[in-house]
């Protein structure tokens, strides 16, 4: 081997693409990245063949340097093309049958270069000279017609590449512009150098060819690292990021515009080379008031308000994302993305009125309710009054015929009473103006009254009626003993009206956990059917075969009862068997104490 | 019993007033009625009833500002009055205390002559 600080770009090169090869492998479950590691370990192939070729200094070595070197310089040429056509969108061209017809003549080729001994259609001689200039001792193989057939199969390859790389190139205005220059740069270089040495350009008579190669190859994998380009196949980005119609604005880690995608330019009317490499505040700031700050927060949205000139105005969401290079913390660029949300916007805006519109029909609802309540609560007031001092004789004396039929108004207009009452009571509920009181009160002595008033009633359609107050009930509760009375009435009441003979039993007692209590009413009437179980408690259900005479319920009595019910936070239950009867149990949270108020 | 008790109704409806009047006149209590709160408050001023059957929506001074003006007299500070309202919210406007105070009832109307006529024996004979 012959010394010389020559060769040192061919160590150098052998290193840098072997391990560009190395490290480009983690990526080889992409299309355009495979053809890329070729060439890195083509391009190594390459010039560790010629350090021998230029280093060794017997014929043999450097006829082996030379034969083995071809494998990379007919590998790196055809691995580029098929780089740039999987690049370019074309990898469906790159099946197996296409390959191997690729390879026919690269391989007669190699089969020529290797056998040249016997016919010298690659190199017409080979023998040793030695260079004037260098001193050094060179390989001398002048070029025979097969080099030729092999140098225009190479050079159609390359340029049916490049071809396909500069449509990219024109059809392109994103960040890919730069990446396809990089890779058009990157092999005009070798060949021009090739060409250059083809002419006899160069002072020394060596090959710089494969360093040029390598030089190339390494340009292209850092174009790749850099902008993460195999991460992102062009066809993908180019479905996604063109049709896309959010707008999409890529910035560089320095806040310059790398990219916009068709829907930016639209929206804000610009042309990509107006704003291509300009920062991100001196284009946006006339719409968009950002700190740089909030562009480099990843995550970072809000909503603007846009306008452009003759436009409507617009919604747009804002969103910041970060790129991030495989999880390192440091950030590649940024990602600005701009949704238009104005359809959005305006539908929350139409339900928002919607929505008040019905809340203002449902107060303006519980607002009459309450004030006809109201009114009719004097004209009753009247008529029940006046009634009962007929009744009383207070205006003279009546037969018994008067008294029965004043007895009628007296009791149709209790019913009537009632029913305003519980109108009023669901008015109330519905605006959310029902208050419960906490106090004190004596549940023996309330509800106790309550049962002693209301057996009266069941007396008088001789039904059974048993009342018990458990002892284990605490002396005093904290509640609304109004609401908690007019529970009870209801449910009493209920049962005894539904019920034509048996019983009506009422219990009331603290449950064994002590943190709640019940109110039991048992009838022995006919029950409801099961499927009508849940309907008894929704406003106006009465039950569709219940005699005429039976039904005299308010229809609002049990819906308020349970809502009644759970706005004390308890809740009520019912169990029946048809021809059996009915069980209510209200269950209610127990409160001793009343709390003490909070500040 | 030298003289018989007396009861003032506010209440601006006349038939309700009447029967108030009537059924209060027919267990032997004296009465006076008034259709509007000032002159009800002018004469509460004077006059301490035994009495107070009030009603709350009135016009010019409604039936809480009498109250609470009732209250500040010293005649009239432990009167018995009988609130009969239509809109038992508006009581609401009174506070808890007086509520609580042990002479007054809050009654929602209608009140029945019955209802109306043991209270009073109870509040005006059995004090």
């Amino acid at each position: 081997m012959q010394s010389t600080p020559l060769l040192y770009p061919w160590f150098l090169s052998v290193t840098l693409t072997f391990l560009m090869g190395i490290y480009a492998l983690r990526y080889r479950k992409h299309v355009a990245a495979r053809p890329f590691i070729a060439m890195c370990f083509f391009a190594s192939l390459w010039a560790f063949s010629y350090i021998f070729e230029l280093g060794g200094t017997s014929l043999a070595l450097k006829t082996l340097g030379v034969k083995f070197g071809y494998l990379g310089v007919i590998g790196l040429p055809l691995s580029w093309t098929a780089f740039a056509l999987a690049y370019s969108g074309r990898a469906n061209w790159l099946t197996k049958r296409n390959i191997l017809l690729a390879l026919i003549f690269p391989i007669l080729t190699l089969i020529v270069i290797f056998t040249d001994d016997y016919h010298h259609w690659f190199f017409t001689e080979v023998g040793l000279q030695t260079d004037e200039v260098s001193g050094l001792i060179l390989i001398k193989n002048p070029l025979g017609w097969w080099f030729w057939l092999h140098a225009v199969y190479i050079y159609a390859a390359l340029i049916i590449g490049s071809y396909f790389l500069v449509r990219e190139y024109w059809e392109k205005r994103d960040v890919y512009r730069s990446q396809i220059i990089i890779n058009l740069t990157a092999i005009l270089l070798p060949w021009i150098s090739n060409g250059i040495v083809l002419a006899g350009l160069l002072p020394v008579r060596i090959d710089i060819t494969s360093v040029m190669f390598s030089l190339s190859v390494l340009i292209l994998g850092w174009g790749f690292l850099r902008y993460q380009l195999l991460d992102i196949l062009p066809v993908a980005h180019r479905a996604v990021f063109e049709s896309i119609s959010d707008s999409v604005i890529v910035l560089d880690p320095e806040l310059r515009i790398v990219e916009l995608n068709p829907a930016a330019l639209e929206m804000f009317k610009l042309r990509p080379n107006d704003v291509l490499g300009r920062s991100f505040q001196s284009v946006f700031r006339q719409w968009v008031q950002l700190a740089d700050k909030a562009l480099q927060t990843h995550g970072y949205h809000r909503e603007i308000v846009f306008e452009n000139e003759g436009e409507p105005m617009r919604w747009l969401h804002l969103f910041v994302s970060t790129l991030r290079n495989n999880g390192s913390e440091k950030s590649e660029g940024h990602i600005i993305t701009l949704r238009d949300v104005t359809s959005i916007k305006e539908n929350e805006a139409a339900l928002a009125i919607a929505r008040d519109d019905a809340m203002h029909a449902n107060s303006f609802k519980s607002q009459l309710l309450a004030n006809v309540s109201h009114e009719l609560r004097t004209p009753l007031g009247i008529i029940l009054g006046y009634t009962d001092l007929i009744v009383r004789k207070s205006y003279g004396e009546l037969t018994e015929k008067q008294i029965n039929i004043l007895g009628r108004i007296k009791d149709s207009t209790q019913y009537l009473d009632g029913l305003v009452s519980e109108l009023l009571d669901q008015a109330q509920l519905d605006s959310g103006k029902l208050y419960l009181s906490q106090r004190s009160f004596e549940p023996r002595e309330v509800l106790g009254s309550v049962c002693s008033q209301l057996s009266v009633l069941a007396e008088a359609k001789n039904l059974e009626f048993n009342a018990t107050i458990s002892d284990n009930l605490p002396i005093a509760l904290v509640g609304d003993s109004q609401r908690l009375k007019q529970i009870l009435v209801n449910l009493i009441s209920n049962a005894i009206k539904f019920t034509q003979t048996g019983s009506v039993t009422v219990e009331i007692a603290a449950l064994p956990s002590q943190t709640e209590w019940m109110m039991r009413v048992t009838d022995t009437g006919p029950g409801i059917p099961e499927e009508s179980l849940n309907t008894v408690f929704e406003p106006f259900k009465q039950l569709a075969d219940a005699h005429k005479s039976l039904r005299k319920g308010y229809g609002l009595g049990l819906s308020i009862t349970r809502q009644l019910i759970r706005l004390m936070g308890g809740n009520i239950t019912l169990e029946s068997t048809v021809g059996k009867g009915i069980t209510f149990t209200a269950i209610l949270p127990l409160i001793t104490e009343e709390e003490t108020p909070h500040e | 019993m030298s003289n018989p008790p007396l009861a003032f109704i506010v209440e601006d409806d006349p038939y309700l007033s009447e029967i108030y009047a009537d059924t209060l006149g027919s267990i032997g209590i004296t009465t006076e009625t008034f259709q509007d709160g000032e002159t009800a408050m002018q004469k509460l001023r004077n006059v301490a009833p035994d009495l107070l059957v009030l009603d709350l929506n009135l016009p010019k001074y409604s039936g809480i500002e009498i109250f609470h003006d009732l209250r500040k007299q010293p005649q009239t500070s432990e009167t018995w009055v009988l609130i009969v309202t239509a809109n038992p919210a508006q009581a609401s406007e009174l506070s808890e205390a007086e509520i609580e105070s042990q002479n007054l009832l809050v009654l929602t109307k209608p009140i029945s002559v019955d209802q109306l006529d043991q209270l009073a024996q109870r509040l005006v004979f059995d004090k």
